[in-house]
């Protein structure tokens, strides 16, 4: 209770994994648990929808990204969990941008509450929010049958890959964070109403439509390499 | 009552110390309940080593005793000497081998016997099998009705139900087998004596492999045709019914289910010998992606120290002289695990990097993306591994025959030498393949019974009301936990590699080390030493009873 009391009167630093850490969209990561899942004929039907996921991704990402969570339909919790962590190992971690760990670490050091947002599953957030040191993780999760396998739905309340929606707000609101007080790191045009609601907004190596905004309202923007 | 209290300097007499499950539960009870008054461990002597000899380098080597060793250190022979006793004898031998004067001097001494000692060979000879389970069990209890208190402790296994699917209860019913056949054990015994030693006329000598092979043949059918799918629940079973016939006997069955590797005592992942999960785990990470089992029957398996725990609870009920005969040890009734969970588990270990040892590059990229699953139809009709040992066996005689001389000539002959040579290499690995695709067949078939035709679910009332009355104290330490295992971690974390230390080497052939560096200084006391030598009139008769 007193750590839960501490927490939330540190100010937060609000950080999307997708972008300012890792230059990996959600997609990936769909796509390649899919071509894991446990049956030949699962992976083979991953395959096909990922090919149906990517050109929608261009016109309508979150009915893509939905399309590809879709894909894991049937995969038990415990693969869910165990091919998160392989994900986030093999995949996330060695290709984290050094700037977004760096600003991470400043963070930490000022004292700041670490938050962790990403539209991917929460079973491949977490272990990159416990390697970074994050304190809080808002990620989506896999709704779960009687059997603990997926249903292939996200569990409601449902972060698309535009984060700054109710559902984001309402989730930063449980955990008590004050956004008035907060600072936000984002990468892209979805990260731009995020942004728009912290009072200290960020831009990390920030894609053309993010670098005009920040450029418009005068946000400061870091700049690196993937 | 706190279980340190019933425990007290109390006196028992354990057999199956040497065992798996009996060096877990010793260390056990020393290292938590240092209250306990004797324990007298009966070991087998061998020809080249005492009993005492053999305990002393128990405590010396074993890693299930590492604990002790770690807590005491140099001290550890003064607990030994004041906590343990040893006495050599036999379980399958009348009496245990017990010679009748020194029983005379211990039994009066004696709380309770513990009898933990059995074969657990899923196919074993049936004379053993009837020697060591059966009589051995009644030798135990001859033993334990010579005590004041009459209390004999037996260990026995959840798989006595025999074939049978769904609840299964905590009770025997004395002279009827699982498939509702009335029997008597004295009949049971005299037939498989009498057919063994008609199969051994018959072949020539009972040394011969012929003869062997006979008699498992004959005991395997007798047992199915009573119900148990094989010899080693078949002993077990006649054993319990042979002591729940006895009336002069204080008689607790603890029934373990599948004992697997620790989960914290001694160390998690502790484990010793070839148990039912390791060539299970050995298969199901190697080639075999067609396993026979039915996917959501339940794979019982229970920790060997959460075991530990149920044996001390059912030991200290029996002490207090209110134990219910039957205590069934399992995990199924509270938190089931099933065979398709674990394969699962299996296969993401392989891919989270556990790779069985002695493989090449390309056979780790084959496991890491090939998941085994089920094959619901049984070994019975599995196609894919007699195919393939007859693909195997083909193509191994073909290389076998290369000959570099009938090569093509236009080769160069040094390139044909060395062609007969690789082909030569080849059929010997595919030799070996197709022997461990035989193994592989035969040891489905083994298995089968309990991994594919029957879904059990042992009901465990008695460990968790007993369990429910402790106090929070003695629940942390002695409480049944099964409850609380995290299958997922268990399996990956401590299971499998549990299992890769110490039960996979043994299944490749190779030896497991034993702690090194460790003197006693000292051999554990030795019951018959202690006692003055026989007088002429100390007989069996004096001690209650003719063997």
């Amino acid at each position: 209770m007193t750590d839960a009391i501490t927490r939330s009167a540190r100010p937060a630093a609000l950080f999307r994994l997708e972008g300012p850490l890792s230059p990996r969209p959600t997609l990936t990561a769909a796509a390649w648990m899919a071509m894991n899942a446990r049956r030949v004929r699962a992976r083979v039907l991953g395959l096909s929808s990922l090919a149906l996921a990517g050109p929608l991704a261009l016109r309508d990402p979150g009915r893509a990204t939905k399309l590809a969570w879709s894909m894991l339909e049937g995969m038990t919790e415990d693969r869910l969990v165990v091919l998160g962590e392989i994900y986030a190992d093999e995949h996330l971690r060695p290709a984290l941008n050094p700037v977004g760990v760096e600003l991470v670490e400043r963070c930490r050091d000022q004292g700041q509450r670490l938050v962790l947002l990403s539209d991917n599953l929460d079973v491949i957030a977490r272990p990159i929010a416990a390697h970074l040191g994050f304190d809080d993780v808002i990620a989506n999760a896999m709704e779960l049958d009687g059997h603990a396998r997926a249903t292939g739905e996200l569990r409601p309340p449902v972060l698309g890959p535009a984060l700054g929606g109710r559902p984001l707000m309402g989730r930063l609101a449980e955990l008590g964070v004050d956004l008035r007080g907060a600072c936000a790191y984002g990468s892209g045009k979805e990260d731009s109403v995020l942004l728009g609601a912290v009072a200290l907004p960020c831009a990390v190596t920030p894609d053309r439509e993010l670098r005009r905004m920040a450029r418009d309202l005068d946000w400061p923007v870091v700049e690196g390499s993937h | 009552m706190p279980i340190s209290d019933t425990l007290k300097g109390r006196h028992v007499l354990v057999t199956g110390f040497t065992g798996f499950l009996g060096k877990v539960w010793v260390g056990f009870l020393l290292d938590h309940l240092p209250e306990v008054g004797k324990l007298t461990l009966l070991v087998r002597g061998r020809r080249t080593e005492s009993a005492a000899a053999r305990v002393r380098r128990i405590f010396e080597s074993s890693p299930a005793l590492r604990p002790l060793r770690e807590k005491h250190g140099d001290e550890l022979l003064k607990l030994v000497q004041s906590k343990i006793e040893v006495i050599e004898g036999d379980a399958a031998e009348p009496l245990m081998g017990i010679p009748p004067h020194v029983l005379a001097q211990l039994a009066p001494r004696l709380d309770a016997v513990v009898h933990c000692a059995g074969l657990t060979d899923f196919a074993p000879d049936p004379r053993m099998a009837v020697e060591v389970n059966v009589r051995g069990a009644r030798h135990a209890a001859d033993v334990a009705a010579r005590i004041p208190s009459k209390r004999l402790v037996h260990v026995s296994t959840c798989f006595v139900a025999g074939e049978i699917d769904g609840a299964i209860p905590e009770r025997v019913t004395p002279g009827v087998s699982p498939n509702g056949t009335r029997f008597d054990v004295d009949a049971e015994l005299l037939a498989i004596d009498s057919a063994c030693d008609a199969i051994d006329e018959r072949e020539g000598g009972r040394k011969r492999p012929a003869a062997r092979r006979g008699r498992i043949e004959v005991g395997t059918r007798r047992a199915k045709s009573l119900g148990w799918p094989n010899l080693y629940t078949y002993s077990k079973g006649l054993a319990e019914h042979a002591l729940t016939q006895r009336d002069d006997l204080d008689l607790t069955l603890v029934r373990p289910s599948i004992v697997e590797c620790a989960r914290s005592y001694p160390f998690p992942g502790w484990n010793e010998g070839i148990n039912t999960s390791g060539p299970i785990v050995w298969m199901c990470s190697g080639f075999a992606w067609k396993v026979p089992m039915r996917a959501e029957s339940c794979f019982d398996v229970v920790p060997v120290d959460t075991v530990a725990r149920g044996m001390t609870l059912a030991l200290a009920d029996a002490l207090e002289g209110r134990a219910p005969e039957v205590w069934q040890l399992a995990s199924g009734d509270t938190n089931r695990f099933t065979f398709d969970r674990a394969l699962d588990l299996t296969a993401l270990k392989v891919r989270k990097g556990y790779v069985p040892s002695g493989i090449s590059p390309l056979e780790r990229a084959l496991l890491t993306h090939m998941d085994s699953t089920t094959l619901e139809h049984g070994a019975d009709r599995s196609v894919f591994v007699p195919a393939a040992q007859k693909a195997t066996r083909w193509l191994r005689d073909r290389l076998r025959k290369v000959d570099a001389k009938k090569l093509p000539a236009a080769l160069d002959e040094g390139l044909r030498e060395q062609w007969q040579e690789k082909a030569r290499d080849a059929s010997l690995k595919l030799n070996k393949t197709s022997m461990l695709l035989k193994s592989i067949e035969q040891m489905w078939h083994v298995y089968q019974p309990f991994i594919h035709d029957f879904d059990y679910r042992f009901e465990t009332h008695h460990v968790r009301a007993r369990t429910a009355e402790l106090s929070e104290e003695d629940r942390a330490r002695f409480g049944w936990d099964i409850e609380t295992l995290d299958w997922r971690h268990y399996w990956m974390d401590v299971e499998i590699p549990g299992l890769d230390a110490w039960s996979l080497p043994l299944i490749r052939g190779k030896e497991v080390p034993d702690d090194v560096g460790f003197d006693l200084g000292g051999d554990p006391p030795s019951v018959a030493a202690a006692l003055p030598a026989p007088t002429p009139t100390t007989t069996s008769a004096e001690l209650g009873g003719a063997e």
